[in-house]
C-alpha cells in the first residue's frame, strides 16, 4: 500500500467517525435550540395565553431539530477537516499539508506525505476521536427541560383563555368550511352573472372577515347566520328570479312558435333542477314568482296548461310545486279523497230560470295535476266533476261541488297553483288582490261576483292545503312596512339601504304606504 | 532530496547550532532567528544594550560557518567609500590605473557595529549591498560573496546623536531581534568564559556552500493554503487603512507592514520548518516568525507610545486576532 493510500484510509476512518459527531451535534444543537425557546415559551404560557401549546412547542422542538439536522448534513465535515482533526492532536499541519499536495510528484511531497502518514497512523482513531458530551452540557439540557415541562402543569387563567381560544378556532374552521362549500354549491349549481357573483364573493369575504375576527363560539355563529340570511336574501332572490324569467321566456317563446314543447320542457327540466338546488323550500318560491308572472298574462298561463298536458316533465315541475305543501291544493288529486271548492262558484242568475252553469278550471302544481270542468244544471245546484293525472299513478280524480242559489246564471273560474311553501294564490275574475297569508287560518276569501251575484265565503283552511288563508292585501302591506320601518330603529341598517326599502314599499302599495 | 539528506542537513544545523553555543551563553532564539535569516538570504538587524555579546555572536557565526567576517563601526564621520570601497589609481605595469579596492562590505557576513550611529547617507551605502547584493561604484557593479548577509546593531538606549534608520532602510533587514540582557545562570556562564583562562575552542561545521544548498531546499517546503492564508491575513491585519481593520490596529497602529515582510515571513517559516525537521509549514512556525519580521515593520503611533505599547505587544494582539 502506498503512503497516499495509507494516509486517506486513516484519514477516511477519522472522517466517518467526524461525520457522526458532527451530525449528533447538530442533532443535540437543534434539541438544545427547541428546548430553549420552548422553556420561554412555556413560562410566557403562564402569564399570556398561548394558544395550541402543545402543537406549537412539537413543531418548534421538530423545526428546531430538522434545520440543524439539515445544515449537518449540508455542512458535513470534508476529508481535509478530517486533516486538520488529525493535525489538532499537535501533528503541526503535516496532515493538511500532505493532503493538499497528495498528487505532487516533487520529491518534498513525497517526503511530507511520508511524514504525515508516518505520524498520522500513530494516531488511535477511537482513542482519539471519541464522542464526549460535556457534563455542563447535560445539566443545562436538564434545566431546559425542566424549565419547558414543569410549566406546562400550572394552571393559569391565560392557559384557560388559550383553550377557548383553541376551540374557538376549531369552530371556525368548521363555519369557514361550512361558508365556503355553501358558496361553492351556489356557483357550481346556478351560472351566476357576473353582478351576482361580485356580490356573493363581496359577501363571501364580508362573512370571512366576520368570522376572522369572531372571538367567540357565538360570534362565529351570528357571523355563519348573517351569511345564509344575506343569501337568502340577495343571491337566492336573484336567482329565484333569473329562474322565473327563464320559464317566462320559455312560455313567451313557445307561444311565438319560437321554442317546440320539447325544448321548453328540457328548459324546465333544467330549471327544475336549478330551483331544487337552491333549498328545500327554493322551489316552490321560483314557481310563486312564476305565479305571479301567470296572473299576470292569460296567454302565458294557456301555454302552460298546454304544456302540462303535453310534456310529462312539466307536469313534474307542477307536481313538485305541490310536494311543498302536506296536503295539496288541487281539486283533483290521486287519492280523488278532496273535494275542490275553489274552482266552483255558484251565481245566481238574473233570470231566475234555475239554471245554473259553473265552470271550474282548476289548476295544481304539485303532485297532482288535475283539470276539472263542472257544469252544474237544476236548481240551485251544480256538478262538477274533474279528472287529474296524477304522476306516475295514473288518474286521480276529483269531485267538486258547488251550490248556488239565486236567479240568473253565473260563471266561475278558479285558477290555483300551488306553491313551495304552500303559499296559494286565487284567481277570481271580478275580485280584489288578494295576498296569501298561510298564518291567517280564520280569514276569509273575499271574492266578488261578476255581476250582481252574490258570491260565497268559505273558510280558507277547508281548502287550502296548509294552515293559512288570503288576508287584504293592503293590511299586509301596511304591516309589513310597519315592521320594516321599525327596524331602521332597532337594527343597523344604512341610509341608503333604508331608503331602498322605503321606495320599495312604496312601489308595491296601492295606497300611501305607512311611514313610521 | 532524499529523508537522509534532510537528516544530514538537520544534523548539521543543529551541530552548528551546538558549537554556536559554546560561545554564546543563552540566547537560543536570537540564534536560531540568525540561522534562519542566515539560510533564507536575509539581513538582520540586533537591537540590544551594550555589551550583551552582540559582536561575539556575529564572530562566532562566522566561524561555525566558516565564512568570511568583517566588521564596521559605524560612527557619525564614516563616509560611504568606507563602507563600500574605493577606486584607486594604482601603477600597473608602468601604467596608471584605476583599481577597486573593495570596502569591509565585500565579505559573506558584515558586522554593521552600531548602525544608527553614521549618517544616512553612509547607512544607504549598505542598502543596495543588503537588497541586491551587489555594489556599485562609479559605472561598476560588483557583487557580492554568497553567502552574503548584513547583520547590523543597534543601541536603544543612547539616542543623542545618532540617525534612526529610516523604514525604507528597516524594510530591508529581514529580521529584528532583540538581544536580551541573560539570566542568571546565563550569566554566570558568560562569567565563567570570558573572565577566566578557559578556552573555547570553536569548529567549523558548516561551510558557506552548505548555506546555499539549504536556501535551494527551503524554498521547497510545503505551505499548505490555510498557512499561507494565515500567515497574509496577519500580514494585512497590521494595516490601520484597509477595510475590517480592527480597532485595536486603528487606534495603536500608523503604519502596517509591507509585501516584503510577507516574503520574510513565508521563507523563515520555511526554514523554521526545515529546521524543526519537517518538509511543511505550521501555524506555530508563522507565529513565532511574526515577532522579528514585522517587530519593525510595524509603526505604532504616538498614542501606542503613550500606553507604553511595544511592537512585540501589537503583534502578540494580532495574532490573538487573526484566525
Amino acid at each position: 500500500m502506498d503512503d497516499k493510500t495509507r494516509l486517506l484510509k486513516v484519514l477516511n476512518r477519522i472522517l466517518k467517525r467526524l461525520r457522526l459527531f458532527n451530525l449528533i451535534n447538530y442533532i443535540l444543537q437543534g434539541i438544545t435550540i427547541g428546548l430553549g425557546v420552548l422553556s420561554v415559551l412555556s413560562v410566557a404560557s403562564i402569564f399570556i395565553p398561548v394558544p395550541r401549546f402543545i402543537t406549537v412547542s412539537i413543531v418548534l422542538l421538530s423545526v428546531s431539530l430538522v434545520v440543524n439536522i439539515v445544515i449537518g448534513i449540508v455542512f458535513m465535515p470534508t476529508l481535509m477537516d478530517a486533516a486538520k482533526a488529525a493535525d489538532s492532536l499537535g501533528l503541526k499541519e503535516r496532515t493538511a499539508s500532505a493532503l493538499e499536495f497528495i498528487n505532487a510528484d516533487d520529491a518534498m511531497s513525497q517526503l511530507l506525505l511520508k511524514d504525515a502518514v508516518r505520524y498520522v497512523e500513530m494516531i488511535n482513531v477511537k482513542l482519539h476521536f471519541r464522542f464526549r458530551l460535556p457534563k455542563n452540557y447535560l445539566i443545562m439540557l436538564f434545566c431546559l427541560l425542566v424549565t419547558a415541562t414543569v410549566p406546562a402543569f400550572i394552571e393559569s387563567p391565560a392557559k384557560n383563555e388559550a383553550r377557548q381560544y383553541e376551540e374557538v378556532a376549531e369552530a371556525r374552521k368548521e363555519v369557514e368550511k361550512q361558508i365556503k362549500e355553501d358558496a361553492k354549491k351556489w356557483t357550481d349549481t346556478f351560472e351566476l352573472t357576473k353582478e351576482m357573483q361580485e356580490e356573493l364573493e363581496k359577501l363571501l369575504n364580508q362573512t370571512m372577515s366576520e368570522v376572522k375576527n369572531a372571538k367567540t363560539k357565538e360570534g362565529l355563529k351570528k357571523a355563519e347566520d348573517r351569511f345564509s340570511k344575506k343569501l337568502e336574501q340577495q343571491i337566492k332572490s336573484k336567482i329565484e328570479d333569473s329562474l322565473a324569467n327563464e320559464m317566462k321566456n320559455a312560455l313567451d317563446a313557445y307561444m311565438k312558435d319560437a321554442l317546440s314543447a320539447e325544448e321548453v320542457e328540457k328548459l324546465f327540466e333544467e330549471i327544475q333542477k336549478k330551483a331544487e338546488a337552491l333549498g328545500d323550500n327554493g322551489n316552490n318560491d321560483v314557481l310563486q314568482k312564476v305565479d305571479a308572472m301567470l296572473q299576470e298574462n292569460e296567454e302565458l298561463q294557456e301555454a302552460l296548461q298546454e304544456l302540462s298536458q303535453l310534456s310529462p316533465s312539466i307536469g313534474q315541475m307542477a307536481q313538485n310545486s305541490q310536494a311543498g305543501q302536506p296536503q295539496g291544493q288541487l281539486s283533483q288529486n290521486p287519492a280523488g279523497n278532496q273535494q275542490s271548492q275553489q274552482g266552483q262558484q255558484q251565481g245566481q242568475g238574473q233570470q231566475g230560470q234555475g239554471q245554473n252553469q259553473g265552470q271550474g278550471q282548476n289548476q295544481g302544481q304539485g303532485q297532482n295535476q288535475g283539470q276539472g270542468q263542472n257544469q252544474g244544471q237544476g236548481q240551485g245546484q251544480g256538478q262538477g266533476q274533474g279528472q287529474g293525472q296524477g304522476q306516475g299513478q295514473g288518474q286521480g280524480q276529483g269531485q267538486g261541488q258547488g251550490q248556488g242559489q239565486g236567479q240568473g246564471q253565473g260563471q266561475g273560474q278558479g285558477w290555483n297553483t300551488g306553491s313551495i311553501t304552500g303559499h296559494e294564490t286565487q284567481h277570481n275574475p271580478g275580485s280584489g288582490e288578494e295576498l296569501a297569508i298561510p298564518n291567517y287560518s280564520d280569514e276569509y276569501l273575499t271574492g266578488t261576483n261578476n255581476g250582481s251575484g252574490n258570491s260565497m265565503q268559505q273558510k280558507a283552511d277547508q281548502f287550502l292545503a296548509i294552515p293559512g288563508g288570503s288576508a287584504d292585501y293592503e293590511r299586509i302591506h301596511a304591516e309589513y312596512a310597519k315592521k320594516a320601518y321599525e327596524s331602521f330603529t332597532t337594527e343597523k341598517i344604512p341610509e341608503s339601504l333604508q331608503d331602498i326599502i322605503r321606495d320599495y314599499f312604496s312601489d308595491i302599495s296601492y295606497g300611501t304606504p305607512t311611514n313610521n | 532530496m532524499n529523508e537522509q539528506e534532510l537528516n544530514e542537513i538537520v544534523d548539521k544545523v543543529n551541530a552548528a547550532k551546538a558549537e554556536i553555543a559554546k560561545g554564546i551563553i543563552g540566547q537560543k532564539n536570537v540564534v536560531n532567528e540568525v540561522i534562519i535569516a542566515m539560510l533564507t538570504n536575509g539581513n538582520i538587524l540586533l537591537e540590544g544594550v551594550p555589551g550583551l555579546g552582540k559582536t561575539q555572536l556575529v564572530k562566532t557565526i562566522a566561524k561555525v560557518f566558516d565564512i568570511q567576517f568583517s566588521r564596521i563601526q559605524f560612527t557619525p564621520d564614516l563616509m560611504p567609500a568606507d563602507v563600500t570601497g574605493t577606486s584607486l589609481i594604482v601603477k600597473e605595469n608602468g601604467n596608471n590605473v584605476f583599481t577597486f579596492e573593495p570596502g569591509p562590505v565585500f565579505s559573506n557576513l558584515v558586522l554593521a557595529d552600531e548602525i544608527n550611529r553614521a549618517t544616512p547617507k553612509t547607512q544607504a551605502a549598505l542598502l543596495e549591498a543588503m537588497q541586491e547584493k551587489t555594489v556599485t561604484v562609479g559605472k561598476k557593479t560588483y557583487e557580492m560573496p554568497q553567502p552574503y548577509m548584513v547583520l547590523a546593531t543597534q543601541n536603544p538606549i543612547e539616542n543623542e546623536g545618532t540617525y534612526p534608520l529610516p523604514e525604507a532602510q528597516l524594510d530591508r533587514f529581514m529580521f529584528k531581534i532583540l538581544v536580551d540582557f541573560p539570566t542568571l545562570e546565563e550569566l554566570k556562564a558568560i562569567m565563567d568564559i570570558t573572565v577566566t583562562n578557559k578556552k573555547v575552542d570553536l569548529n567549523p561545521v558548516m561551510n558557506g556552500d552548505d548555506i546555499l544548498k539549504i536556501r535551494d531546499i527551503i524554498r521547497d517546503v510545503k505551505l499548505a493554503s490555510a498557512v499561507e492564508e494565515y500567515a497574509l491575513k496577519l500580514i494585512v491585519a497590521t494595516h490601520p487603512e484597509v477595510p475590517g481593520a480592527s480597532d485595536y490596529v486603528k487606534k495603536y497602529i500608523s503604519c502596517g507592514a509591507s509585501p516584503r515582510a510577507g516574503q520574510a515571513i513565508f521563507n523563515a517559516s520555511r526554514a523554521r520548518a526545515l529546521l524543526d525537521g519537517r518538509f511543511n509549514v505550521s501555524f506555530d512556525d508563522v507565529k513565532a516568525m511574526a515577532y522579528p519580521v514585522l517587530r519593525h515593520r510595524i509603526i505604532p503611533n504616538f498614542e501606542a507610545m503613550a500606553d507604553g505599547l511595544t511592537t512585540d505587544d501589537m503583534i502578540t494582539h494580532l495574532l490573538s486576532e487573526v484566525q
